[in-house]
Formats: C-alpha cells, structure tokens, sequence
C-alpha cells in the first residue's frame, strides 16, 4: 500500500516511481495495459510531488479515452482550479484513436482560458474534431 | 574574410569569419573566432571500412576539447576511437559497447555525435600534439559507411583552474511562453537555484534571456529541429541553450527536460539546447509553489549536468551505471536510493507525498566531468 496525502493510494508504487522519474522509458499505452486507467486517475488526482507525475498520468488517461477515461478527462476540463490536468489530459487525446462524443464541445468551452489554449496545440490535432476548434474561423 | 559553409545534412549552418588554419594534418580545419575557445571546423568524408578521420594538433596550455561530428542526413554517428599523440587509444566504443558503464554519449549511435576529452579525473591531462578522432557514419542498420560527408567542430579550451569556471546559459521562451507571467516568473525562480546548486560545485553561470516565435516542438528531430538550429545560431557558438516550451502535444514519451546530448553540442545543430516544458514543472494547478521552483530549478541543473557530460550515476534498471569513479555502483532501488537520494544526477526526485529530497550533491568524480567540458571555462 503506498500512502499519499494521508490516504492510501491504490496506485502501485512502481508506477508512481515510473511517473516520477526526469526521462520516462516507458509509453502510456505501456501504462495503460499494464496499471489501468483507474490507477492512473489515482495518481493523476492524488499525487503532488514531483510536479510532473500526476500531469504525466493524466496524459496517459487521455492517452486512454478511448478506454474507460472519458469520465476523468470531462471532470478535468470542467475544473479551473486544476488546468494542467486538462491540457495534460488534452495532449494525451494525440495516443487516442477516438474521442468519445461530447469531448470536442468540453474542450471548445476550455478554450477562453488562456493558460489553457497556451498548453495545447490543437492546430496540430490528428482528431478533425479538435482541430475545427481552432481552425473554423479561419 | 566571411565564408558560408554548406551545413551536412541541414543541421548546422555555421557562423562566418572562417580563417584557415595551417594544422599540418591530413584535415583542412577552418578557424572561427569564438570569445575564450579555440574554434575549428572542417569535413571529412569516410573511407576505408566507413571511417571519417579527422587530426589535430593540441597545443602547449589547452587542457581540455569538445569535437562534435555531424554527418550529412540521413546518417546517424558515433565516435569508433581517440587515439593520442603516443598512439595510445584512449577512446573506443568497442571497448563500452556491453553498455554497463557510459562514459560519454559519443559511445552510442545517434543522430550526430559529441566527444568531450578528458572526461574523468582519472584521465590523464590532454597532451599537447596531434591527436586522432575516428567517426564511423551509420546507416540506419547500424552499418557504418562509406563517403559520407562529416562535418566536424572541435573546440578546445585553455583553462588555468578546472576546478572553478563559468557556464554561458542563454534561456529562450519559446512556443509562446514569455507571454505567461507566471512561466517566466516560476522559470526565472528556478534559474536562480540552478546557479545555487552549480555555485556549490564552482560553477557559475552567465545568463541571459531570449524569446523565440517560430514554430517548435520538444521533439528535437524532423521539421522542428531547424528550430533549435536557429536559436543556437543566434546564440553563437560556446553557449547552453535552455529552451522553456509549453506543448505537450507530441507527447509519446513525455520529458519534462531533456538534453541535447551527453555532452551537448557547442555549435548550432538540431540537438544543441536543453529543452524544458515549462508547464510540467508547474503542476496541476500551473502555478509554481516554492517547492516545484526547487524541483525545476533541479530539473534545469539536472539537464545542464547531462549537457556538460554526466550521466545518471545509475539507470532505473539498477545494473548500468555511469563510469564516474566514485559514484557506487548500487544494485537495487532501494541501495540506489539510499546512495543517491541527494544526487543531483539520479534519474529522478525522491518524494514524499508533499516534498522531494533536495538534490543538490555532486560527487568529486561527477564534479570534474562538468568542469572538464570545453564549454566550461
């Protein structure tokens, strides 16, 4: 059992060790397959330190939308005190083959926070979705 | 008299006042006027079994070099051998091809390749006269071949004390991030701890700020490293590129840094910066707390360390180490932990929920790597 925060953090210690570390080796579908994506919205939301490991998980769990986490990656976009895990999350939607409906108007909505729109380069999207977001009023 | 050189592969467009050097070797080197280096360029071109030769003369007082070889796309490189002015080899990559020990990134095959000479304390002073460097040209099988257009740059460094010196660091924003207040409040921060921690080990910095507009990515490779060949461009040639971005976007496998080499290049190539995203180190709430300042500002002297030539004293697989003498060679993760938790080279911060270990130490060992590298002087 690995205690974070005062409460018990389900999340194996070998993947929050993997997360932490300055050069990951390992992909977000390795993390996925391996941990699954509730451990991975485990660290993404109950970890702090260092800095990047819950914004590396929450990428992998964008990275998984397609895959059952589609419910963390809405909550995300609809909390402003946390912005990094949306465009964390935003990034990872790249691994993704799919977005699950109603995705691209949660991230359109985002987008009037600045910090937010700085974080992701949606113009570079390979889902058409996302990049028509930035690209409708060209 | 200015003259443009024809980059290999692209990647490297070099500053002008390129005066011809009389080297008396079989390489016709090219002098550039760099403030505190001795700066030659040229190309070779591989022979023989696939080896591009490159000779030089070192001089009475220079103590240390830093060759980076460049061959023309779409050839990866490593260095085969140095051999000094006795003959002796004192450089194989065969001799560190099991990879238990790295001892430079010249070893490996990549895209080009840096050699930094002497690397270890244990190495013996750089010897005036003329010495050899061996480049082996890859194909993308790992063949080394034949007529391969090679540009080299050597820079060589004259340097009375090599336990103190300075570091030129040019930050640059770029990706948009000089217009977010708090980026450049929390990255400024950390730059400030980074000369903390280096000041600890004799080395200062000189540092300054740029903004970069261009389109750009942490990946270094493809369209986007003519960025980073850019920025190096504008900084000249001797200089720590430090490149704060904000994408995430390319994120296969996410670095939060992630150096250019081990050592770095001293000349504008497509790996001649530290990249660093900006945001990650911020945190979820993309705002920097006292504590993540700290930790970014270890990122940045993490990533310069790498930069200037050191490696992890340990890999994560916990049976590779680097070849420094005096980092053990530790064997399990918790070992290495409780070896290395303060070290400012292991491969990650070790956290409690709400803090992680500073991580300012160096070794003796590690120290001289840094103050060894011609871009140190």
């Amino acid at each position: 059992m690995w205690w974070w925060l005062g409460l018990a953090l389900a999340a194996p210690p070998e993947l929050v060790t993997s997360l932490s570390a300055r050069h990951a080796s390992q992909t977000c579908d390795e993390f996925v397959e391996t941990y699954g994506v509730e451990a991975l919205v485990e660290v993404a939301e109950g970890t702090e330190m260092p800095p990047w490991l819950p914004m590396r998980a929450a990428s992998c769990v964008g990275a998984a939308v397609d895959r059952g986490g589609d419910a963390a990656v809405l909550r995300w976009l609809g909390n402003d005190a946390l912005p990094g895990l949306a465009v964390a999350a935003v990034a990872g939607l790249e691994q993704a083959r799919t977005l699950p409906e109603g995705l691209a108007p949660a991230v359109a909505a985002r987008l009037a926070d600045p910090r937010f729109a700085r974080g992701v380069r949606l113009e570079r999207s390979r889902h058409p979705a996302l990049v028509e977001l930035v690209t409708a009023g060209d | 008299m200015a003259i443009g050189y024809a980059a290999s592969g692209g990647t490297i467009r070099v500053t002008p006042f390129l005066l011809l050097v009389a080297c008396g070797g079989s390489t016709a080197w090219e002098a550039v006027d760099v403030d505190g280096l001795t700066h030659l360029e040229a190309v070779e071109k591989s022979r023989g079994k696939g080896i591009a030769t490159f000779v030089f003369d070192v001089e009475e007082g220079q103590d240390a070099f830093l060759f980076t070889g460049d061959p023309e796309a779409p050839f990866g490189a490593y260095v085969r051998t140095l051999t000094d002015p006795n003959g002796d080899v004192v450089f194989a990559a065969r001799d560190l091809a099991d990879g238990v020990e790295s001892l430079s990134g010249a070893q490996f095959a990549n895209v080009l390749t840096t050699l930094n000479w002497p690397i270890l304390a244990t190495h013996p002073p750089l010897q005036a006269g003329r010495w050899k460097l061996e480049v082996g040209p890859l194909d993308e099988e790992f063949r080394q071949r034949r007529k391969v257009e090679v540009f080299g740059a050597l820079s060589l460094k004259d340097d009375d004390d090599l336990s103190a010196g300075t570091l030129t660091v040019r930050i640059v924003y770029a990706d948009g991030t000089d217009q977010d207040p708090e980026l450049v409040r929390g990255t400024e921060a950390a730059v400030a701890v980074w000369e903390e921690i280096y000041a600890e080990h004799g080395l200062s910095l000189n540092v300054t700020y740029g903004t970069y507009t261009g389109p750009i990515s942490q990946s270094t490779s493809g369209s986007d490293g003519d960025a980073y060949v850019a920025i190096a461009e504008e900084s000249g040639i001797g200089v720590l590129n430090v490149v704060v971005i904000s994408d995430f976007t390319d994120w296969q496998i996410p670095v939060y840094g992630v150096s250019g080499g081990i050592p770095g290049p001293l000349v504008p190539t497509i790996r001649s910066a530290v990249a660093v995203n900006g945001f990650t180190n911020a945190g979820p709430d993309l705002t920097f707390s006292e504590e993540e300042i700290r930790i970014y500002g270890e990122t940045l002297a993490h990533e310069g360390g790498h930069y200037l030539g050191a490696f992890h004293p340990v890999e994560e697989d916990w049976s590779t180490w680097d070849a420094v003498d005096d980092t053990e060679q530790c064997g399990s993760e918790s070992g290495c932990i409780q070896t290395f938790r303060d070290n400012l080279m292991f491969p990650y911060p070790v956290c409690s929920p709400l803090e992680c270990t500073p991580q300012h130490a160096l070794t003796s060992g590690q120290r001289t790597v840094l103050h060894y590298n011609a871009g140190v002087r």
